[in-house]
C-alpha cells in the first residue's frame, strides 16, 4: 500500500474544500450549470437516472482494511447500504444527494482516498495488475509506476480539460490481467537484452462506439523516460485531437486518422524538446515512490501444508473452491484468493455495507490488511497462508463470497444498465441473472471451463462486451430490450474484437441464445480446446445455425 | 464587460483589439490576430507601438515564432472554458519558446481555471463581471502544492 506524506494529504483534503464551495456557489445560484457540470465530474461525480452517482478511485486497484470500513460507513450513512465494483477498479455509491457530496469526499480523504479524476475529459484513474507484486509472471511490481502516473497526472495543469477522457493501464506482468490494449495508454513493463527494465507503450486503444485495440508506438521506453513521453503524447492529444463531436474526440481517432506511424513521429518530435527536461525521472525520486509503500512481512512457510492437504481431501465443497477460486502466488507457502462478486442474491459487483466490514476483517487476520479490485469485478486477498485458507473460506462462505465460478460462464461482467444508468437503451443485470440461473450446477460449469460473457447495456460498452468471449449489447427497438451478440473477444495478451453473430435477440431469448451458443462449443470442441480455439477451428456458422434455428 | 486581473490585483488594461481591416490610429497598445499579424508583419515590425497577437485555440504557436521577439503580449482565446488547447499554447510559448511578456486569457475564463492557467504561464486574465473579483483571487491558491513543475515563478 502507498501510504500518504504531507503533501498528498494536503492536496486531497484542500480538493475537497475547494469543491465543497464550488457545490455551495452551485447550490446557491452563483455557479453556471454547465461550469458545475465539469467541475463535479472532475470530483467522480455523475447525474444518472435516479440520483447522482459518485465513482471513488481506487488507484491501481489496492485497498487497506481501514478504507473498506469507510466504504461500509459511507454506504451505510450516506447511500443504501452497498457499493458497486467496476472495470476499472474504482468504486460507485448509486444513490448519494449531492449536497452531501462534499462531507463524503470529507470521510474519504480522512482515509486516504478521492474521487479526483474518475470522471470527466481528463486522465481518468490507473489500473494496474491486480496481482502486482504477487504474480509469478511478474518481472518488475507496477504499482511504482502507478502511484508516478497518478502523481503526475493529478490536477495536471495543461491536461485537465482534454477532447476526451483518458485512460492508462499498467501491468508488470507476461500475462495480460488489466485488459491493456483497451486503454488509451497502455504500459507493459519488459526487460531488454541489456537486462534493463522498461515500457512497451500501446496507444489508441478503446471500447465504446467504435472499438479499437491498441498499436505500438514505443517497443522499448526507458523506464527514466516514462512521464516525459506520457507528455509528449499528451500535449500532441491535447493540441490535435477532435473536439468538434464528442465520439471522435478519443486519442483512438485521432492515430486512426494519421496513422500509428505519423502519430509516432509527431510524439517523437515533441519528446525531443522535453526529454532531457526536468521531466526525466531520477533513481533518487524513483525509490522515494517505492519506499512510500508499506512492504509485507512474509514467513517463511514450506510448500506443502498437511492440514490443507487433508481438508482438500475430505471437503469436495471446499476443493471447488480452492480450484477455481484461488490462484499460486509467488512465494512459498502463499496463496491468492479471489472474492467472488457474482453470487446471484447482488447484481454483479456490488458489496453490502456488512460485506465491505467483514471483508475488511478477513483481510486484517488473512492478507496483511490489504484488498485488491480485480478487472472483472471481483475482489483478491492477495496473499494468504496456506494452512489458513480453510478457516477463510468458512468466513467466505457464510458472507456469500465463495462462489467457486471465477473465470467460468457465470464470472460476467456487466454495466449498471437502464436500470441506473441514464445512457443505457437496455438493462444488463436481469440479464446476466438469467444466464447465471442457466448454469447454477456447479457440475456443468466447472465442465464448460473458462469463458467470460460481457454484458453492456448500450454502446459506450462499460460491460466491455467487445471482449468477452461472449458479448452482449443491449440496443433499443421501439421501446423494447434487445441485444446483440459477437463473439470472439479477447482482452487478454491477444487482445481482439468480437464479430457480431446474427441479428438482435430479444430480451426472453437472450438466456437461451447463450445457453445453445455454450451447448454448441461443448458439442463440438474438441479435447482441451477453450472457447476460442474452437471458435477459431470452426467459425461462427455452426453456432449461428444452432443459435438462429429456433425462432428468434 | 470583463476584468481584467493578475493573480493579485484588478489592473488597467492599455490594450485596445484591432478588427483585421482597422487602421492603426495613434494607440500605443494593439492586439491583432495571428491572420493580421503575418499579413501585415511587414508594417507592423515598422511601428513603434507595443503590438500583441490574439491566437485561437486552433492556431499553431510556431505560427507566429516569425514574430516573437518582437511581440509584447498573446492573448489566447478560450472559445468555450472546456476547451484546454490554450493550457498547452502557453505552456509552449512560456517553455519552449521563452516568451517572457504577458500572456492573456479571454473569452470563457472561469475562476476555477484560474490556478491552472497561471501554472501554465498565464500572466493576466479577462474574467467575467459576473464573478466576485475578491473570491476569484483566492482561486488562485485554494490548491497549495502540486506535484507536476510549474511556471509560476514566470508569471
Amino acid at each position: 500500500m502507498y501510504v500518504y506524506n504531507q503533501v498528498d494529504q494536503q492536496l486531497v483534503d484542500q480538493r475537497v474544500e475547494q469543491f465543497r464551495d464550488q457545490t455551495s456557489r452551485y447550490l446557491e445560484g452563483r455557479l453556471d450549470e454547465e461550469v458545475y457540470k465539469q467541475l463535479r465530474l472532475r470530483n467522480g461525480l455523475y447525474v444518472q437516472r435516479h440520483a447522482p452517482m459518485l465513482r471513488v478511485a481506487v488507484p491501481y486497484g489496492v485497498l487497506n482494511a481501514q478504507q473498506m470500513r469507510s466504504l461500509a460507513s459511507i454506504a451505510r450513512t450516506y447511500d443504501r447500504g452497498y457499493v458497486h465494483v467496476t472495470t476499472r477498479q474504482n468504486v460507485q455509491f448509486n444513490w448519494p444527494r449531492l449536497n452531501e457530496v462534499p462531507e463524503i469526499l470529507r470521510e474519504l480523504a480522512a482515509v486516504q482516498m478521492h474521487a479526483i479524476q474518475t470522471s470527466g475529459n481528463c486522465i481518468r484513474n490507473v489500473t494496474s495488475d491486480p496481482l502486482a507484486g504477487v504474480a509469478l509472471d511478474e518481472i518488475e511490481d507496477p504499482r511504482i509506476w502507478c502511484e508516478l502516473i497518478r502523481q503526475w497526472s493529478t490536477l495536471h495543469p495543461e491536461f485537465s480539460f482534454l477532447p476526451r477522457k483518458f485512460k492508462f493501464a499498467v501491468t508488470g506482468s507476461r500475462e495480460d490481467r488489466v485488459a491493456l490494449q483497451v486503454h488509451d495508454i497502455g504500459l507493459q513493463l519488459i526487460r531488454n537484452e541489456l537486462g534493463e527494465t522498461g515500457f512497451k507503450v500501446t496507444v489508441g486503444g478503446g471500447l465504446g462506439r467504435t472499438p479499437v485495440v491498441g498499436k505500438i508506438v514505443n517497443p522499448f521506453l526507458s523506464r527514466y523516460d516514462l512521464i516525459s513521453y506520457l507528455e509528449a503524447i499528451l500535449r500532441v492529444y491535447n493540441l490535435y485531437g477532435r473536439r468538434d463531436k464528442l465520439y471522435k474526440a478519443r486519442i483512438k481517432i485521432l492515430v486512426n486518422a494519421i496513422g500509428i506511424d505519423q502519430f509516432r513521429d509527431q510524439v517523437d518530435s515533441e519528446w525531443q524538446h522535453i526529454r532531457e527536461s526536468d521531466l526525466k525521472l531520477n533513481p533518487l525520486l524513483i525509490q522515494q515512490v517505492a519506499d512510500s509503500f508499506l512492504a509485507h512481512e512474509y514467513k517463511t512457510l514450506s510448500k506443502e501444508d498437511e492440514s490443507l492437504k487433508r481438508q482438500l481431501d475430505t471437503n469436495p465443497v471446499f476443493s471447488t473452491w480452492y480450484r477455481q477460486n484461488t490462484r499460486n502466488h509467488k512465494i512459498a507457502g502463499y496463496r491468492i484468493v479471489y472474492l467472488s462478486l457474482k453470487d446471484h442474491s447482488m447484481a454483479p459487483g456490488d458489496i453490502s455495507e456488512s460485506q465491505l466490514d467483514a471483508i475488511a476483517d478477513l483481510a486484517d487476520q488473512y492478507s496483511f490488511s490489504e484488498i485488491r479490485i480485480t478487472y472483472t469485478q471481483n475482489l483478491i486477498l492477495a496473499q494468504v497462508e496456506q494452512s489458513e485458507l480453510y478457516q477463510l473460506w468458512k468466513a467466505l462462505h457464510k458472507q456469500k463470497l465463495a462462489t467457486p465460478n471465477i473465470a467460468t460462464v457465470n464470472d460476467i461482467i456487466c454495466c449498471p444498465g437502464f436500470d441506473f444508468c441514464a445512457l443505457a437503451n437496455a438493462t444488463s443485470i436481469d440479464v446476466s441473472e438469467d444466464i447465471m440461473r442457466r448454469f447454477d450446477k456447479l457440475d456443468h460449469l466447472h465442465g464448460i471451463g473458462d469463458l467470460r460473457i460481457n454484458i453492456s447495456g448500450c454502446m459506450n460498452a462499460c460491460g466491455h462486451h467487445h471482449v468477452g468471449h461472449i458479448g452482449l449489447l443491449g440496443v433499443d427497438k421501439k421501446g423494447e430490450d434487445w441485444y446483440q451478440i459477437t463473439l470472439g473477444g479477447s482482452a487478454s495478451n491477444h487482445t481482439a474484437l468480437g464479430k457480431v453473430l446474427g441479428p438482435a435477440v430479444a430480451k426472453a431469448h437472450v438466456g437461451q441464445a447463450v445457453e445453445d451458443i455454450i451447448h454448441a462449443y461443448v458439442q463440438l470442441r474438441e479435447q482441451g480446446e477453450s472457447f476460442l480455439q474452437t471458435l477459431n477451428r470452426i467459425g461462427r456458422n455452426p453456432i449461428k445455425e444452432k443459435v438462429y434455428a429456433g425462432t428468434y | 464587460m470583463p476584468v481584467l486581473i493578475n493573480n493579485r490585483q484588478q489592473i488597467e488594461d492599455s490594450w485596445i483589439r484591432l478588427i483585421d481591416d482597422q487602421i492603426i490610429e495613434d494607440q500605443s497598445h494593439i492586439i491583432v490576430s495571428l491572420y493580421r499579424l503575418i499579413r501585415d508583419w511587414s508594417q507592423l515590425q515598422l511601428l513603434e507601438i507595443a503590438i500583441g497577437v490574439e491566437l485561437e485555440s486552433d492556431a499553431v504557436v510556431e505560427d507566429m515564432l516569425f514574430a516573437l521577439s518582437e511581440i509584447d503580449m498573446v492573448v489566447l482565446h478560450f472559445e468555450v472554458f472546456a476547451d484546454g488547447r490554450a493550457f498547452s499554447q502557453a505552456k509552449l510559448l512560456r517553455e519552449r519558446y521563452g516568451f517572457s511578456g504577458d500572456i492573456r486569457a479571454r473569452g470563457d475564463v472561469i475562476r476555477d481555471q484560474l490556478a491552472f492557467m497561471r501554472r501554465c504561464g498565464f500572466s493576466q486574465f479577462e474574467v467575467g463581471d459576473d464573478e466576485n473579483i475578491e473570491l476569484a483571487f483566492l482561486a488562485f491558491n485554494e490548491i497549495s502544492s502540486a506535484y507536476q513543475s510549474d511556471l509560476n515563478r514566470i508569471a
